[in-house]
Protein backbone atom coordinates (compact mmCIF):
# COMPACT_ATOMS: atom_id res chain seq x y z
CA UNK A 1 0.00 0.00 0.00
CA UNK A 2 1.88 3.33 -1.47
CA UNK A 3 0.86 6.76 -0.70
CA UNK A 4 1.62 9.72 -3.14
CA UNK A 5 4.01 12.09 -0.56
CA UNK A 6 4.42 15.36 -1.10
CA UNK A 7 7.57 17.00 0.81
CA UNK A 8 7.42 21.21 0.85
CA UNK A 9 10.81 22.30 2.57
CA UNK A 10 11.37 26.15 3.81
CA UNK A 11 14.95 26.55 4.74
CA UNK A 12 17.22 29.69 4.89
CA UNK A 13 20.91 28.45 5.33
CA UNK A 14 22.24 26.94 1.85
CA UNK A 15 24.36 24.08 3.28
CA UNK A 16 21.30 22.77 5.49
CA UNK A 17 18.92 23.05 2.07
CA UNK A 18 21.15 21.77 -0.16
CA UNK A 19 21.90 18.55 2.18
CA UNK A 20 18.06 18.28 2.72
CA UNK A 21 17.48 18.12 -1.09
CA UNK A 22 20.12 15.75 -1.57
CA UNK A 23 18.88 13.52 0.68
CA UNK A 24 15.55 13.46 -0.69
CA UNK A 25 16.95 12.44 -4.13
CA UNK A 26 18.91 9.71 -2.55
CA UNK A 27 16.11 8.49 -1.26
CA UNK A 28 14.07 8.81 -5.15
CA UNK A 29 11.77 11.16 -4.74
CA UNK A 30 11.77 13.28 -7.44
CA UNK A 31 11.83 17.08 -7.59
CA UNK A 32 9.01 19.09 -8.78
CA UNK A 33 10.02 22.42 -7.72
CA UNK A 34 12.68 24.03 -6.18
CA UNK A 35 11.60 23.17 -2.44
CA UNK A 36 8.86 20.49 -3.74
CA UNK A 37 9.76 16.88 -3.53
CA UNK A 38 7.32 14.20 -4.81
CA UNK A 39 7.87 10.31 -3.92
CA UNK A 40 5.55 6.81 -3.83
CA UNK A 41 6.00 5.51 -0.96
CA UNK A 42 5.16 2.90 1.57
CA UNK A 43 4.29 4.07 5.49
CA UNK A 44 7.99 3.09 6.18
CA UNK A 45 9.45 4.47 3.36
CA UNK A 46 8.04 7.47 4.78
CA UNK A 47 9.30 6.89 8.47
CA UNK A 48 12.69 6.37 7.30
CA UNK A 49 12.56 9.26 5.71
CA UNK A 50 11.53 11.33 8.11
CA UNK A 51 13.88 9.82 10.55
CA UNK A 52 16.57 10.76 7.73
CA UNK A 53 15.00 14.58 8.22
CA UNK A 54 15.56 15.01 11.59
CA UNK A 55 18.54 13.67 11.97
CA UNK A 56 19.74 16.20 9.48
CA UNK A 57 18.02 18.86 11.66
CA UNK A 58 19.70 17.82 14.45
CA UNK A 59 23.04 17.56 12.87
CA UNK A 60 22.96 20.68 11.37
CA UNK A 61 21.80 23.36 14.56
CA UNK A 62 20.55 25.52 12.31
CA UNK A 63 19.89 29.02 13.21
CA UNK A 64 17.72 30.07 10.69
CA UNK A 65 14.23 29.08 9.45
CA UNK A 66 13.84 25.28 9.14
CA UNK A 67 10.24 24.14 8.26
CA UNK A 68 9.68 20.61 6.66
CA UNK A 69 5.85 19.11 5.49
CA UNK A 70 5.11 15.76 4.40
CA UNK A 71 1.33 15.73 3.00
CA UNK A 72 0.30 12.16 1.61
CA UNK A 73 -2.00 12.63 -0.96
CA UNK A 74 -3.74 9.64 -3.01
CA UNK A 75 -2.90 8.53 -6.23
CA UNK A 76 -6.25 10.07 -7.74
CA UNK A 77 -5.84 13.22 -5.56
CA UNK A 78 -2.51 14.09 -7.39
CA UNK A 79 -3.67 12.71 -11.00
CA UNK A 80 -6.11 15.64 -10.42
CA UNK A 81 -3.36 18.61 -9.47
CA UNK A 82 -3.31 21.30 -11.73
CA UNK A 83 -0.14 22.79 -13.34
CA UNK A 84 0.22 25.76 -14.55
CA UNK A 85 3.98 26.27 -15.37
CA UNK A 86 6.21 27.59 -18.75
CA UNK A 87 7.95 24.47 -18.50
CA UNK A 88 6.63 21.41 -20.33
CA UNK A 89 5.75 18.86 -17.78
CA UNK A 90 8.84 16.24 -18.38
CA UNK A 91 7.77 12.92 -19.61
CA UNK A 92 8.54 10.53 -16.86
CA UNK A 93 10.14 7.64 -19.19
CA UNK A 94 11.20 4.51 -17.89
CA UNK A 95 14.45 3.79 -19.94
CA UNK A 96 17.12 5.79 -19.21
CA UNK A 97 19.36 4.74 -22.52
CA UNK B 1 14.10 -8.46 -2.42
CA UNK B 2 12.98 -6.90 -5.77
CA UNK B 3 9.34 -7.93 -6.93
CA UNK B 4 6.84 -6.10 -9.14
CA UNK B 5 9.03 -3.39 -11.28
CA UNK B 6 5.61 -0.77 -10.19
CA UNK B 7 6.91 2.35 -12.42
CA UNK B 8 10.86 1.69 -11.83
CA UNK B 9 12.78 2.89 -14.46
CA UNK B 10 15.42 0.33 -16.46
CA UNK B 11 19.01 1.63 -17.24
CA UNK B 12 20.96 0.87 -19.94
CA UNK B 13 24.62 1.64 -20.15
CA UNK B 14 25.35 1.83 -23.91
CA UNK B 15 28.28 4.32 -24.54
CA UNK B 16 31.92 2.93 -24.82
CA UNK B 17 33.80 4.02 -21.78
CA UNK B 18 31.31 5.03 -19.95
CA UNK B 19 31.73 5.16 -15.82
CA UNK B 20 29.21 4.08 -13.29
CA UNK B 21 30.12 5.05 -9.54
CA UNK B 22 28.26 6.09 -6.36
CA UNK B 23 27.81 9.97 -5.62
CA UNK B 24 25.79 11.20 -2.60
CA UNK B 25 24.29 8.04 -2.68
CA UNK B 26 22.71 8.21 -5.79
CA UNK B 27 23.78 5.78 -9.15
CA UNK B 28 25.94 8.43 -11.36
CA UNK B 29 26.54 7.62 -15.02
CA UNK B 30 29.75 9.30 -16.58
CA UNK B 31 30.88 10.01 -19.64
CA UNK B 32 33.76 12.01 -20.84
CA UNK B 33 34.11 13.06 -17.30
CA UNK B 34 30.27 14.85 -17.80
CA UNK B 35 27.40 13.65 -15.94
CA UNK B 36 25.26 11.95 -17.99
CA UNK B 37 22.49 10.61 -15.84
CA UNK B 38 22.61 10.33 -12.02
CA UNK B 39 19.47 8.28 -10.27
CA UNK B 40 18.76 6.92 -6.77
CA UNK B 41 18.95 3.20 -6.42
CA UNK B 42 14.85 3.44 -5.56
CA UNK B 43 14.06 4.31 -8.18
CA UNK B 44 15.89 1.68 -11.03
CA UNK B 45 15.20 -1.89 -11.51
CA UNK B 46 17.46 -2.91 -13.54
CA UNK B 47 21.11 -1.96 -15.34
CA UNK B 48 21.89 -3.50 -18.16
CA UNK B 49 25.53 -3.03 -19.47
CA UNK B 50 25.61 -3.40 -23.39
CA UNK B 51 29.07 -2.50 -23.49
CA UNK B 52 32.70 -2.28 -22.17
CA UNK B 53 32.28 0.49 -19.35
CA UNK B 54 33.62 1.10 -16.21
CA UNK B 55 31.34 0.26 -12.69
CA UNK B 56 32.65 0.99 -9.33
CA UNK B 57 32.47 -1.68 -6.72
CA UNK B 58 30.17 0.62 -4.49
CA UNK B 59 27.46 0.17 -7.56
CA UNK B 60 27.35 -3.21 -7.37
CA UNK B 61 27.15 -3.22 -3.56
CA UNK B 62 24.22 -0.67 -4.08
CA UNK B 63 22.65 -2.92 -6.36
CA UNK B 64 22.62 -6.30 -4.31
CA UNK B 65 21.17 -4.55 -1.26
CA UNK B 66 18.58 -3.05 -3.23
CA UNK B 67 17.84 -6.21 -5.28
CA UNK B 68 18.87 -4.22 -8.37
CA UNK B 69 19.25 -6.60 -11.05
CA UNK B 70 22.98 -6.20 -12.32
CA UNK B 71 23.60 -7.60 -15.82
CA UNK B 72 26.37 -7.52 -18.48
CA UNK B 73 25.90 -8.44 -22.21
CA UNK B 74 28.21 -9.44 -24.51
CA UNK B 75 26.59 -8.59 -27.96
CA UNK B 76 22.99 -9.32 -27.73
CA UNK B 77 23.63 -12.21 -25.24
CA UNK B 78 22.98 -11.78 -21.51
CA UNK B 79 26.89 -13.21 -19.98
CA UNK B 80 26.58 -12.43 -16.39
CA UNK B 81 24.93 -11.46 -13.75
CA UNK B 82 25.13 -10.49 -10.18
CA UNK B 83 23.18 -11.63 -7.67
CA UNK B 84 23.13 -10.82 -3.99
CA UNK B 85 24.40 -13.33 -1.89
CA UNK B 86 21.36 -14.21 0.57
CA UNK B 87 18.78 -13.88 -2.66
CA UNK B 88 17.96 -17.78 -3.55
CA UNK B 89 17.65 -21.49 -3.23
CA UNK B 90 16.10 -22.79 -0.94
CA UNK B 91 17.24 -25.96 -0.10
CA UNK B 92 13.76 -27.93 0.04
CA UNK B 93 12.96 -26.50 -2.83
CA UNK B 94 16.02 -28.17 -4.87
CA UNK B 95 15.77 -31.65 -3.30
CA UNK B 96 12.42 -31.28 -4.40
CA UNK B 97 13.34 -29.75 -7.57
CA UNK B 98 15.82 -32.98 -8.30
CA UNK B 99 13.57 -35.54 -7.51
CA UNK B 100 10.81 -34.18 -9.87
CA UNK B 101 13.76 -33.85 -12.39
CA UNK B 102 14.32 -37.53 -11.55
CA UNK B 103 10.44 -38.24 -11.67
CA UNK B 104 8.17 -35.92 -13.58
CA UNK B 105 10.34 -34.32 -16.30
CA UNK B 106 7.76 -35.23 -18.88
CA UNK B 107 4.67 -33.70 -17.03
CA UNK B 108 6.33 -30.43 -16.79
CA UNK B 109 7.92 -30.29 -20.35
CA UNK B 110 4.43 -31.00 -21.78
CA UNK B 111 2.81 -28.19 -20.13
CA UNK B 112 5.79 -25.58 -20.85
CA UNK B 113 5.34 -26.50 -24.41
CA UNK B 114 0.94 -26.82 -23.88
CA UNK B 115 1.69 -23.11 -22.58
CA UNK B 116 3.75 -22.60 -25.33
CA UNK B 117 1.73 -23.67 -28.43
CA UNK B 118 -1.80 -22.29 -26.35
CA UNK B 119 -0.09 -18.49 -26.28
CA UNK B 120 1.04 -19.14 -29.87
CA UNK B 121 -2.52 -20.23 -31.17
CA UNK B 122 -3.41 -16.93 -29.44
CA UNK B 123 -1.30 -14.33 -31.10
CA UNK B 124 -2.18 -15.81 -34.74
CA UNK B 125 -5.90 -15.94 -33.50
CA UNK B 126 -5.85 -12.25 -32.62
CA UNK B 127 -4.74 -11.68 -35.91
CA UNK B 128 -7.16 -13.96 -38.15
CA UNK B 129 -10.31 -12.63 -35.93
CA UNK B 130 -8.81 -8.72 -36.32
CA UNK B 131 -8.72 -8.95 -40.40
CA UNK B 132 -10.84 -12.16 -41.13
CA UNK B 133 -7.67 -13.81 -43.01
CA UNK B 134 -6.45 -17.16 -41.95
CA UNK B 135 -2.72 -17.77 -40.48
CA UNK B 136 -3.75 -21.69 -39.70
CA UNK B 137 -3.74 -20.95 -36.08
CA UNK B 138 -6.33 -24.28 -35.66
CA UNK B 139 -2.97 -26.08 -36.87
CA UNK B 140 -0.82 -24.94 -33.61
CA UNK B 141 -4.48 -25.42 -31.44
CA UNK B 142 -4.29 -28.95 -32.51
CA UNK B 143 -0.61 -29.33 -31.69
CA UNK B 144 -1.20 -28.03 -28.36
CA UNK B 145 -4.12 -30.62 -27.34
CA UNK B 146 -1.89 -33.47 -28.80
CA UNK B 147 1.38 -32.75 -26.80
CA UNK B 148 -0.80 -32.89 -23.89
CA UNK B 149 -1.00 -37.35 -24.40
CA UNK B 150 2.49 -36.96 -25.40
CA UNK B 151 4.69 -39.72 -23.11
CA UNK B 152 8.38 -38.79 -23.64
CA UNK B 153 10.92 -35.51 -24.39
CA UNK B 154 11.50 -36.30 -28.12
CA UNK B 155 7.49 -36.73 -28.57
CA UNK B 156 6.67 -32.71 -27.02
CA UNK B 157 9.73 -31.25 -28.98
CA UNK B 158 8.58 -32.93 -31.77
CA UNK B 159 5.47 -31.32 -31.94
CA UNK B 160 6.79 -27.80 -30.70
CA UNK B 161 8.85 -28.15 -33.64
CA UNK B 162 5.84 -28.69 -35.76
CA UNK B 163 3.71 -25.80 -34.14
CA UNK B 164 7.14 -23.50 -34.43
CA UNK B 165 6.82 -24.51 -38.56
CA UNK B 166 3.12 -23.06 -38.70
CA UNK B 167 3.61 -20.30 -36.42
CA UNK B 168 6.66 -18.32 -37.57
CA UNK B 169 4.95 -18.98 -41.76
CA UNK B 170 2.13 -17.37 -40.01
CA UNK B 171 4.05 -14.22 -38.01
CA UNK B 172 6.08 -13.82 -41.89
CA UNK B 173 2.15 -13.45 -43.06
CA UNK B 174 1.54 -10.53 -40.87
CA UNK B 175 5.46 -8.84 -41.25
CA UNK B 176 5.98 -6.17 -43.54
CA UNK B 177 7.74 -6.94 -46.84
CA UNK B 178 10.27 -4.71 -46.60
CA UNK B 179 11.64 -6.59 -43.58
CA UNK B 180 12.43 -9.48 -45.82
CA UNK B 181 11.64 -11.72 -42.89
CA UNK B 182 12.04 -15.58 -44.49
CA UNK B 183 11.85 -17.14 -40.85
CA UNK B 184 13.06 -17.63 -37.85
CA UNK B 185 16.29 -17.75 -37.41
CA UNK B 186 18.76 -18.39 -34.36
CA UNK B 187 21.53 -16.02 -32.94
CA UNK B 188 23.85 -16.15 -34.82
CA UNK B 189 22.59 -16.72 -38.26
CA UNK B 190 20.08 -13.69 -37.76
CA UNK B 191 20.91 -11.20 -40.07
CA UNK B 192 17.52 -9.74 -40.64
CA UNK B 193 16.00 -7.01 -38.68
CA UNK B 194 13.17 -9.11 -37.36
CA UNK B 195 14.86 -11.88 -36.21
CA UNK B 196 17.76 -9.55 -34.26
CA UNK B 197 15.16 -8.05 -32.80
CA UNK B 198 13.42 -11.00 -31.76
CA UNK B 199 17.07 -11.88 -29.84
CA UNK B 200 17.19 -8.93 -28.29
CA UNK B 201 13.30 -9.47 -27.13
CA UNK B 202 14.39 -12.90 -25.78
CA UNK B 203 17.45 -11.83 -23.73
CA UNK B 204 15.76 -9.67 -22.24
CA UNK B 205 13.29 -12.04 -21.32
CA UNK B 206 15.29 -14.67 -20.23
CA UNK B 207 17.06 -11.71 -17.94
CA UNK B 208 13.93 -11.49 -16.14
CA UNK B 209 12.78 -15.46 -16.17
CA UNK B 210 16.07 -15.79 -14.63
CA UNK B 211 15.66 -13.64 -11.74
CA UNK B 212 12.26 -14.82 -11.51
CA UNK B 213 13.25 -18.54 -10.79
CA UNK B 214 16.22 -17.27 -8.28
CA UNK B 215 13.79 -15.59 -6.59
CA UNK B 216 11.24 -18.25 -6.05
CA UNK B 217 14.07 -20.82 -4.92
CA UNK B 218 14.36 -22.89 -8.05
CA UNK B 219 17.63 -24.10 -9.33
CA UNK B 220 17.64 -22.04 -12.94
CA UNK B 221 20.22 -25.19 -14.50
CA UNK B 222 18.18 -27.87 -13.86
CA UNK B 223 15.62 -28.18 -16.85
CA UNK B 224 13.22 -30.23 -17.41
CA UNK B 225 12.24 -29.84 -21.13
CA UNK B 226 15.82 -28.47 -22.14
CA UNK B 227 18.96 -30.84 -22.28
CA UNK B 228 21.28 -29.87 -19.03
CA UNK B 229 24.28 -28.45 -20.02
CA UNK B 230 26.97 -27.40 -18.24
CA UNK B 231 26.54 -23.70 -17.57
CA UNK B 232 23.12 -23.67 -19.55
CA UNK B 233 20.50 -22.31 -17.42
CA UNK B 234 17.59 -25.00 -18.92
CA UNK B 235 15.19 -24.24 -16.37
CA UNK B 236 15.07 -20.58 -17.71
CA UNK B 237 14.96 -21.90 -21.26
CA UNK B 238 11.88 -23.93 -20.11
CA UNK B 239 9.70 -21.28 -18.36
CA UNK B 240 10.24 -18.81 -20.68
CA UNK B 241 8.71 -20.77 -23.52
CA UNK B 242 5.14 -19.76 -22.27
CA UNK B 243 6.02 -16.22 -22.04
CA UNK B 244 8.16 -15.64 -25.56
CA UNK B 245 4.82 -15.21 -27.53
CA UNK B 246 2.84 -13.36 -25.31
CA UNK B 247 5.67 -10.93 -24.38
CA UNK B 248 8.21 -10.53 -27.40
CA UNK B 249 6.79 -11.98 -30.22
CA UNK B 250 3.40 -10.24 -29.87
CA UNK B 251 4.94 -6.47 -28.85
CA UNK B 252 7.36 -6.56 -32.01
CA UNK B 253 5.15 -7.55 -34.46
CA UNK B 254 3.14 -4.57 -33.29
CA UNK B 255 6.12 -2.34 -33.31
CA UNK B 256 6.78 -3.53 -36.78
CA UNK B 257 3.40 -3.47 -38.40
CA UNK B 258 3.25 -0.11 -37.62
CA UNK B 259 6.39 1.17 -38.56
CA UNK B 260 9.26 -1.48 -39.42
CA UNK B 261 12.34 0.95 -39.06
CA UNK B 262 11.27 1.70 -35.77
CA UNK B 263 13.04 -1.42 -35.21
CA UNK B 264 16.54 -0.22 -36.40
CA UNK B 265 16.06 1.94 -32.86
CA UNK B 266 17.57 -0.35 -30.38
CA UNK B 267 16.58 1.52 -27.51
CA UNK B 268 12.02 0.72 -29.11
CA UNK B 269 13.51 -2.79 -28.84
CA UNK B 270 15.84 -3.20 -25.48
CA UNK B 271 13.05 -1.20 -24.01
CA UNK B 272 9.96 -3.40 -24.48
CA UNK B 273 8.25 -4.12 -21.72
CA UNK B 274 6.85 -7.34 -19.66
CA UNK B 275 4.27 -8.00 -17.62
CA UNK B 276 6.82 -8.74 -15.01
CA UNK B 277 4.42 -9.80 -12.02
CA UNK B 278 3.31 -12.26 -14.17
CA UNK B 279 6.80 -14.02 -14.83
CA UNK B 280 7.31 -13.76 -10.90
CA UNK B 281 3.97 -15.38 -9.97
CA UNK B 282 4.50 -18.47 -12.69
CA UNK B 283 8.17 -18.77 -11.22
CA UNK B 284 6.42 -19.54 -7.65
CA UNK B 285 3.98 -21.68 -9.43
CA UNK B 286 6.32 -23.71 -10.76
CA UNK B 287 8.49 -23.67 -7.77
CA UNK B 288 4.93 -24.49 -5.91
CA UNK B 289 4.39 -27.28 -8.46
CA UNK B 290 7.82 -29.10 -7.33
CA UNK B 291 7.26 -28.61 -3.73
CA UNK B 292 3.63 -30.24 -3.37
CA UNK B 293 3.70 -32.94 -6.38
CA UNK B 294 0.63 -30.87 -7.88
CA UNK B 295 -0.06 -30.43 -11.40
CA UNK B 296 1.75 -27.73 -12.72
CA UNK B 297 -0.13 -24.99 -15.03
CA UNK B 298 1.38 -22.75 -17.72
CA UNK B 299 0.88 -19.31 -18.60
CA UNK B 300 -2.08 -18.96 -20.75
CA UNK B 301 -2.49 -15.93 -22.53
CA UNK B 302 -5.97 -14.63 -23.39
Amino acid sequence: MTLFYVIFYDITEDNVRNKISDYLKKKGLTRVQYSVFIGDLNSSRVKEIEAGLRLIKRKEKSNGRFSILIVPVTETQFKQRIVISNEVEEKNEDIIW
Amino acid sequence: MTKSNNNKKIVFVKDWGAYLRVKNGLITCYLNKEEKWSVSPFEISSIVVLTNCLVSSEVIRLAGEFGIDLVFFKGIKPVSKIIPVNYGGSFNVWVHQLIAWKKRKVEFAKQFIYGKLHNQWITLRYYERKYGISLSSENIYQLSRDVLTESSIEGVMQKEAEGARWYWKGIKNLLPKELKFKGRRKRGEAKDLFNVSLNIGYSMLSRVVYSAIISAGLNPYWGFLHKMRSGRPSLVFDLMEEFRSPFVDRKLLGIAREDPKSLEDKKTVYGIKFEEEEIYTQARKLANAVLTGEEYKPFLSK
